[in-house]
Order: C-alpha cells, then structure tokens, then sequence
C-alpha cells in the first residue's frame, strides 16, 4: 500500500512542480509581452498644445499697453539684476529693455534664442537690436503662450528627444548620479539593492529605491507608484526582460522621455525636452554641462531640487552631480571647476498662464473635423491660434466685472447671469478673443459659438442694409439713409393672427429719416421698411453675410427673433466693418506635428458679399447709433475712437446685445440667462456698459484709425429733418453718405436764413 | 600747348556738364516711377505699427524669392494681423493672391489699397496694374483694358501695362 501511495504522492509532487512552471512561464510570458508591446507601439499619448498669437514687439510700440512685463513673466522669463546672458532672462529699466530670447519652432522657421535690447522712452521703444552683433532690426516676436492642452487624462507635456540630440554632459550626468552601473548591469544592480535593504530595514520603511535607471523608467512606464515587495520583484523581473531584450541607447532614450521633471502651472513637465525648455529656455541639445548637471539632480526630486523654488538647495545638489562626474571621470576638473561657478538660473516659476477652455474646446472641435481624438490628444500636434493672450484676459476682466456689476443691481435669479464675448479683427477674421461663458468650470456650453439666440435689434442693420442695396434689377437703391420712412403702426400677419410691433418707448414716431430709424432701433419703422422691400430680399442678405441658421420668412424677422449663433452674428457685422468683404471667422491658423512638419495652414479666405459703398452706408449709420442712438452710451462711458455699434434687446429682455467696431477691431457683448428668464435690461443697460469695456482694454496702444469712405460714395450736409441739402435755413446739418448719384438734389426750406436768425439773436 | 586759361575753362566746362548731367539724372530717377518689384517706404507720418508690417512684408517677399510661397503669404497675413491699414500688407497679398489665381480676393486687397493711400501716384499706378491683371484674369476685358489705361496715364512708359493691353489686342501708341 505505501508503495503504491508514494509514486502517487511522487506523480501529484511532478504535477504541482509542473503546475507552478506552467503559471510561472505564463506570468513571465504575459510580462514579457507586456514589456514589449509597449515599448515597441507609440511609448507615451503625447497631448497636443494650443499655442495664442506671438506677440511682435517692434518700434513705436507702447510695451506698457501691451502687457508686454506681465507675457514675459507668463512666457516664463525671469528678471535679472545684470544683463540677460541666458535664454528666459530679461532686465528692465526705465529707459531699456534687455531681453534673451527662448528657443521655439515656428511653423515657418526656428529661432534659436538670442539677445535683443529695446532702447525705451515712456514704455515705448525707440530701437531694437540685436545684442550679440549690434544690428538694428525692424521687430522680434516673442514666442506664443500655450493656452491649452488637448489631453485624455492629465495634462503630461513632453517633447520627445533623440539620444542622439541628448548632449553626452547631460547623458552623464544622469548616469553619474541615478546609476553609476547603468551600462554594465542587467537592469537589476544588486549591490544598489543590498545597500537600499540595509538602509530600509535600519528605517523600518521603504525609503530607499536602489533602482537602476532601467527600474525607475520600468517604474514610472509600466506600473504604480506602489511601495510593496510585490511591485518591487514585478518592477526587477521587467528590467531584468527590458534589459535582454532592448539596447542600452534604446533604455536610456525611453528614460530621457519618461522621466518627471516638475510642473508649469497644470502641466506636468516631462522628459529632458520639455525640462530643459521650462528652466533654461533652450533646446535640450544647447545645455551646458552645469544646466546638464542641474537637470540631472532634480530627478530625484524636482520638487525640492526646483532651482525657481528653491535655488540654494538645487545649487547644492548640482555641485554635488558634478563632484561625483569628476570622481568618475566623466569631466575635467577645468570644466568642472567652470560648471561649479555657473550660476543657477534664477528665474522665478512662470506667472500662472492665461488659459481659453473655450477656445481649447472650439479648436478640438473643429481639428475633429481632421483628426481623431486619439490622434488629438496623443500625437504631440502643436497648434497655432489667432488668439491674442492679453486682450482674452481683457475680454474676461471686462465680462467678469461687467456681470458682477449687474448681479448686484438685479433680484437674485434661479441661476447665475451668462455672458459672452468676441473679439474679431474684420480684415483677417481672425478671433482675437472668445469667451463661451462665465465659467467654464460650471459649464463648458459654449453661449458663442453653440447657442442659438434671437438677436433683437441687431438683425435691423442687416435689413437696412437690404434696403439700401441696389436692385439688381433697377440698378438702384430703394431707400437712401435719408428716406422718410413712416414709424406708425403697422399690423401684419403672424401665424396667422394680426400682430402690431410697438417701440420699446411706447411712441410712435411718425415720418422720420431712415437714419433716424435707425439710430433709435424704431421697431415699427423697421417693419415698415422690411415689408416694403420683402423678406426673401432681407434673407437673401443675411445669407450673404453668412448667417446659417434658419431664417423664417415672417415680418417679425427684421426685429430678430430668429435664432442665430453669436459667432456668426459677429462675423456678419465683420463684414459690414470690411467694406463689405466677408472673411471666414479663423482660430486655427496652423498645425504642426512633433517633428516640426506643418500638416495645415489655414489662409484668410476673403471674398465681397457686398458693395464697398453698401456696407459704408451701414457703418455710417450705425456709427450715428453710437454718437445721438441708442448705442450713445459708448462716448458717455468714455470710448472716443471712431465706431460704429448697434443694441440689440429681445422679447421680455432675455438677451441683451452689443456689436460694435472700430475700422481694425470689433466686439460682441451678449448678457442674458440660459434658461431665458427675463434681464429686465436692455442690450444698452447691460451689454454695452462691459463692449464699452472691453473694446477700451482690447485697443489700448492701437492707433486711431477712421473709417474711409470708398470711391463710389459722395458726402454731402443734409438737414436731418427734412433729408434735403442743408442751407443757411437749416443750421443742424450733418454729413451724410450717399451712394453717387442717390444724394438728394433740392434743398431744405424750413426757417429763416443764418444771417436773420444772427440778427434776431443779437436783438433778442 | 594750350594756354593755362584755356585748360581752366575746358575743366569748368566739363565738371558743370557732369553737375548737369547727374542733375538730370537724378531729376528723372525722382520722375520715373519706382520699378513694381521696389518696396515704396512707408511715410514718415506713418503709425509704427504700419512700419513694422512694411519691414514684415519685406521679409515676406525674400521668402518669396525662394520659393518659399506658403512661408511668406503666413508673413504678409501676420504683417497684416499687425497692422490691417497697412497699404504694403495689403498690396503683397493681393499680388500673392493674384498668383495663385484668385482674382476675387486679389481685387479686394487691391480695393483696400486704394483706399488706404488716397492720391498717391505710385501706390495708385500699381494697384491700377494689380487691377489690370486681376480682372484680365478673370476674363473681364473691359475692365482689365480700363485699368491698363489708367496705369499708362500714370506712367506712360509702364511695360507692364502695355503688355497688358497687347495681350487684350490693344497696341497703344509708344510715347
């Protein structure tokens, strides 16, 4: 019997033996093949950056109302007492500017970081030159602001390097102080891990790693943070695999990739790429073996080791990488004793970056259009943007300040007061700024370029602009800016019931001039007008002007209340501002992959929708809204450039609108609530008060531009009673524009010549 | 040998005749208009901003020079960008434009220059060309020979706009 029970025992003991090879080979298989599919597929999701408008800095230009100190803090520049020898540096003083600049690819070119200085007088420069060679230049461009990052789940920036871009300084500098063994190990170092145990077991914790470099890139690419035997033996038998199967160089490129290197704002910095941009301004391949030694140290903690944190302590740590590669010869004592001089790059941590949610979430939107989001947020694209950091930043102070102001005159409503803002530049459609709402962190619905609002009053220019063009038919305008139109009432059909528009002050105004509708937004005259020249004739327009939404051909769409999307509503008014030529609304200017190859370029697309003359005619009207209309708040808040703007007020005050542009910059201002409960504002009360601020902040140090009439307008001094050429009789002329040919041609009757009412004045 | 007063009067005669020649020369070079392919400086009035996008567009046309088409319209659009009432931004782009066959939008850039510099006879001649071009291009003859027209009342030895109107199978007569 028990010799029968012993081979049994024997058989079931080979089972078990066998049992545990098998699982055994099985779990080294599937880490096998997890080491290497990772490491031979994409290694890292690389995010995309979002990149704002460089900034060119040229002479004349005013620095202070440029913002130009606080982007260069947020570019990450640091001031320094003595002139900038290092890229990031900069100095400022009352009458000089003395600036290194970083290093940053370009979609059409490289700049490799040098030293300019500004000679200032007032903020303003006089000159510019460049400091290494002493040549004057006509302007410089500081490197973009990233605004956002398109990610999955954290935000890791990271520039790939090659080892071969790696200088040999940085390589052994990190070798030196991280895994002295490292090229002659097999991933695991014994010795290392003895002498950690020892201490762990001294401290009764796992505090020291004893990881080789192999390890700690196995570590941070394969598995958690973890402290636990487990861990550790999975984390040993990966090098160990990783080690046999891969070369040292293809380890060590993996490792210069991987690494932590600390964080820039919500960005977490990773890899000596991206490292070396954030703390010394260059590309990798340009560190000196001081910052080569610098970055090595702060491995082990970037967090303590930061040198704009803590420089003493990095300083500390640096000289002690460099004593050890003296000690093992990787560097002669002469650049040694050189490296231990440098001084530590003293720049304070960049200023917290502007960031635009909102335009993160437009670019993503429309480069889904191209691209995968996979592709997006893992491919490392660098994306360049119309967006002008400082006036974003404006644009939201203004909005900010503007909602919070009227909160506070408004009853507590349901749900916070919205807004929103663009800023657009008319003649390249470039948005400037746009903000979706007033927190992006409560909602991420975009109110300009996702919404659908009725625009009120603001649809009337488009309508007038309908009126004023000529018929292709006739060759001639129906109406001219001084028509006498009748504001009385009017009953029209809508939905099949009689509807009769009322003004907003109750009044009808009887025959008044086209302008004079205008500038004071009478409804029933507008209703007059559209129904005088036909809907279809109005919607035929505002498609012209690029308006998409549906437009329903009723009498009340010359009041608004047809929805249309904000952005496109700013563009339309764009158009009006360029004379007619319509340019496609552009964020995205240009896309680049990681390796510097522009993939698209997007060029302004411009084309006239309408006549020069056409779209002047509205300008000049709209800029009398500005200077005796509705929109006359403008100039009594202060804002004295030449403009033109227009109020817009819905149905039971749920939106309240300001459009309004200088010849070079336009802004749209919409305050209102989600769920349509009523303002109890106008666009006037509400709206414009924060256009008014935005446009004072967004054109600050701009020149004063006016607009120019084009050849085929004539301006002549009309009574603005009568619409007749003014005379002695009629004192309060103002200028008008005519279509050539559309002037009137009698002139006005009404009272007594100047010379009589001169008399009558000085004899009472 | 001649007499020492007669060498004197011969010298004097022929360093007034260099002084009127070089006057002369000088005089035409300010008449004649300035070759299309020479950047006309911005005035002295100019806003700084419209300076810089002058010294942009510069660059841009280098770029051109080498055939680095896409690289320099990106710079006439950021001088542009920086400076919407520059006439030089402007104009580059309605010749860049105008090469790659877009007569639209070569015309309105041509448009905005035109009201941008007001009577300038220079700026005014080469916009007339650009307009020539254009609308040659697009097939509007009456308007194209209009335009030529004009640059020949500007610059009556303008070679381009000659060719123009020969293309047109108008010879105009050589002055």
């Amino acid at each position: 019997m028990a010799s029968s029970r012993r081979p049994r025992r024997r058989r079931r003991g080979r089972w078990a033996v066998w049992l545990v090879l098998a699982v055994g080979a099985g779990y080294l298989g599937s880490l096998y093949l997890t080491v290497t599919s990772r490491f031979e597929g994409p290694r890292w999701k690389v995010p995309s950056t979002v990149y704002a408008e460089p900034v060119t800095i040229y002479p004349g230009m005013d620095l202070a109302a440029h913002q130009i100190h606080d982007r260069l803090l947020r570019l990450g520049y640091g001031p320094v007492a003595g002139g900038p020898t290092r890229p990031g540096e900069f100095r400022w003083t009352d009458d000089r500017l003395d600036l290194y600049l970083q290093d940053f690819v370009y979609p059409d070119h490289r700049v490799q970081g040098f030293p300019v200085a500004a000679d200032l007088r007032n903020h303003r420069v006089e000159r510019l030159v460049r400091s290494d060679d002493g040549v004057s230049i006509p302007s410089v461009d500081l490197e973009p602001e990233v605004i956002a990052g398109l990610f999955d789940e954290s935000w890791e920036g990271r520039r790939l390097v090659r080892l071969a871009d790696v200088p040999p300084a940085l390589v052994d500098a990190i070798v030196s102080i991280e895994d002295v063994r490292f090229y002659n190990h097999w991933g695991i170092d014994p010795r290392a891990i003895a002498r950690a145990l020892w201490t762990d077991l001294k401290e009764r914790e796992f505090a020291q790693g004893g990881s080789t470099l192999t390890q700690q890139l196995v570590k941070n690419f394969y598995l958690t943070q973890e402290r636990t035997l487990y861990r550790k033996a999975t984390e040993a038998l990966m090098a160990l695999m990783l080690e046999a199967r891969y070369s040292k160089g293809e380890i060590l490129e993996a490792y210069l990739n991987e690494i932590y290197l600390g964080q820039r704002g919500d960005m977490g910095v990773y890899g000596v790429g991206e490292a070396s941009i954030l703390y010394f301004g260059k590309d990798v391949e340009r560190l000196t073996p001081a910052e080569s030694a610098l970055l090595a140290g702060m491995i082990r903690s970037p967090r303590a080791y930061n040198p704009q944190t803590d420089p003493d302590r990095a300083r500390a740590r640096r000289d002690r990488v460099i004593r050890r590669m003296v000690e093992l010869g990787k560097i002669g004592a002469a650049n040694a004793d050189a490296a231990l001089t440098d001084p530590v790059p003293t720049r304070p941590k960049a200023r917290t970056a502007v960031r635009a949610p909102y335009v993160a979430d437009v670019v993503r939107e429309q480069l889904e259009r191209l691209y995968s989001r996979d592709v997006l947020t893992s491919e490392g694209l660098r994306i360049f943007t119309s967006l002008d950091v400082e006036k974003q930043r404006a644009a939201e102070e203004a909005l900010r300040a503007g909602l919070a102001g009227l909160e506070r005159r408004l009853p507590k409503g349901p749900e916070p007061l919205q807004g929103g803002v663009i800023v657009m530049q008319p003649q390249t459609g470039h948005i400037l700024a746009l903000i979706g709402g007033r927190d992006y962190g409560e909602t991420q619905f975009n109110r300009m370029t996702q919404a659908r609002r009725q625009p009120g009053s603001l649809f009337k220019p488009i309508a007038y602009l309908a009126a004023l063009r000529k018929d292709a038919e006739t060759g001639a305008p129906r109406y001219t800016p001084v028509s006498v139109v009748e504001d009385v009432p009017v009953t029209v059909m809508a939905n099949g019931q009689p509807w009769t528009p009322q003004n907003y002050d109750k009044v009808y105004h009887g025959p008044v001039t086209l302008r004079t509708a205008l500038e004071y937004s009478f409804n029933a005259a507008a209703v007059g007008v559209a129904q005088a020249i036909g809907v279809e004739r109005i919607i035929e327009t505002a498609r012209a002007l690029g308006l998409t939404t549906p437009l329903p051909p009723v009498p009340s769409l010359v009041l608004g209340t047809s929805e249309v999307i904000p952005l496109e509503l700013a563009a339309a008014y764009a158009v009006l501002a360029n004379f007619g030529a319509r340019t496609e609304p552009l964020m995205i200017k240009a896309v680049m992959d990681r390796d510097g190859q522009v993939l698209a370029r997007k060029e302004i697309a411009v084309d006239q929708v309408v006549s020069p003359e056409e779209a002047y005619l509205i300008t000049s009207l709209l800029r009398g809204v500005v200077e005796r209309g509705t929109g006359r708040g403008v100039r009594a808040l202060g804002f004295d450039r030449p403009v033109a703007g227009k109020t817009g007020t819905t149905s039971d005050f749920r939106d309240a609108w300001f459009v309004g542009y200088t010849p070079e910059t336009l802004a749209l201002v919409w305050v209102g609530y989600d769920h349509n409960q009523s303002l109890h504002l106008t666009g006037a009360q509400a709206a414009l008060p924060i256009w008014t601020d935005v446009m004072r902040r967004v054109t600050a140090g701009e020149p004063i531009t006016d607009f120019t009439p084009p050849p085929g307008i004539v301006l002549r001094r009309i009574d603005p009673a009568s619409g007749l050429l003014s005379n002695s009789r009629c004192p309060d002329a103002i200028t008008e524009a005519f279509l050539a040919g559309t002037e009137p041609t009698g002139s006005c009757a009404g009272g007594p010549p100047r010379f009589l009412r001169w008399l009558r004045q000085v004899w009472g | 040998m001649a007499a020492p007063g007669v060498g004197v009067t011969i010298r004097v005669r022929i360093a007034l005749a260099t002084v009127a020649l070089l006057g002369g020369l000088l005089a035409c070079a300010l008449e004649r208009p300035l070759p299309s392919d020479e950047p006309i400086p911005p005035d002295a009035s100019a806003a700084p901003q419209v300076v810089a996008a002058y010294h942009l567009v510069e660059d841009g046309r280098q770029q051109l020079a080498i055939g680095q088409t896409a690289a320099a319209i990106a710079t006439f659009q950021k001088a542009l960008a920086l400076a919407p009432s520059s006439p030089h931004a402007n104009f580059a782009l309605g010749e860049a434009k105008l090469r790659q066959a877009d007569y639209r939008a070569a015309l309105i850039y041509g448009d905005r220059v035109a009201r941008l510099v007001g009577n300038d006879p220079e700026w005014r001649r080469r916009v007339a060309l650009l307009r020539g071009q254009a609308y040659e291009g697009a097939g509007d003859m009456a308007r194209a020979r209009e335009a030529y027209l004009d640059v020949l009342r500007l610059d009556p030895g303008s070679g381009e706009a000659r060719d123009g109107l020969g293309r047109l199978g108008d010879a105009p007569p050589i002055p």
